[in-house]
């Protein structure tokens, strides 16, 4: 049963990592893509992380896998923060 | 604003503990590696203690609690919202850009608020200057303020300051 939920949120999680990675082709401008970057992966990585944790059921291994999905967050909330920062100071300076 | 105070002893202590936690839980609690974990917790905690001397806040449990909750539906929210827009035989989208006010003033709350604006559904900061934030939006059309205002009391509990009272 824990199995099952376990598999089934690595699949959603893959589910929006593709979501994700779908988004960035198909937007037709650089705000959109980090949009679908950002929302989609964060979601990804945490169902990942959900049910690897299921499936692990170790606290240690739950407490990492917690701090890698912090860590991939606070990662890619600034990046993309700083891409669009960027982009935007180069539109409206030039 | 940000008012430097001098970190007292307890302060230190509660870093140290929290860096020496990441470390046990990067390594696995590994005895062995604590040769090279002692010298990076104190080095951590010395880059965290530079780079952050503020008085430190009364940080709310409850605060927290109210907030990952939100964080939580908000990120699956986001998601899903992100998900329909692409996903579908045509594209969903009318991107455009906004400016808000920015109501919080601690700084440590304004980089909270600003990061997590790109959880919310359809919403990504894209510049910030002074007391204006600029938000590009995945459908101009809708107007995401409620939400922000939301975020925004949600980041203040956490932080035990208030969002000051609109006086635009």
């Amino acid at each position: 049963m824990i199995d099952v939920l376990s598999a089934l949120l690595v699949l959603a999680g893959v589910g929006f990592y593709l979501t994700g990675s779908i988004g960035l082709l198909r937007l037709p401008d650089l705000y959109s893509r980090l949009h679908a970057l950002t929302k989609a992966d964060n979601l990804g990585l945490g169902l990942l992380v959900a049910g690897l944790a299921l499936h692990s059921q170790e606290l240690l291994t739950v407490l990492k896998l917690l701090l890698i999905w912090l860590a991939v967050l606070a990662a890619s909330a600034a990046s993309a923060h700083l891409i669009a920062r960027h982009a935007r100071r180069q539109e409206t300076t030039s | 604003m940000a008012h430097k105070a001098a970190l007292t002893l307890p302060g230190i202590m509660a870093r140290t503990a929290a860096m020496a936690g990441i470390w046990w839980v990067i390594t696995q609690g590994r005895a062995d590696s604590w040769l090279v974990g002692a010298p990076a917790v104190a080095v951590a905690t010395l880059a965290s203690v530079q780079l952050s001397a503020h008085a430190p806040s009364r940080f709310s449990l409850l605060g927290l609690l109210r907030f990952l909750a939100m964080f939580v539906v908000e990120s699956v929210r986001g998601g899903v919202d992100v998900a329909r827009r692409t996903l579908g035989y045509r594209l969903r989208i009318r991107p455009g850009f906004r400016r808000y006010r920015l109501h919080l003033r601690d700084p440590r709350a304004r980089v909270l608020l600003v990061n997590c604006i790109s959880l919310l559904p359809g919403t990504l900061v894209s510049n910030l200057d002074g007391e204006h934030m600029e938000v590009h939006l995945l459908d101009a059309g809708e107007d995401p303020e409620p939400d922000l205002r939301r975020l925004e009391q949600a980041v203040a509990g956490l932080f035990g300051v208030q969002a000051e009272k609109r006086n635009v």
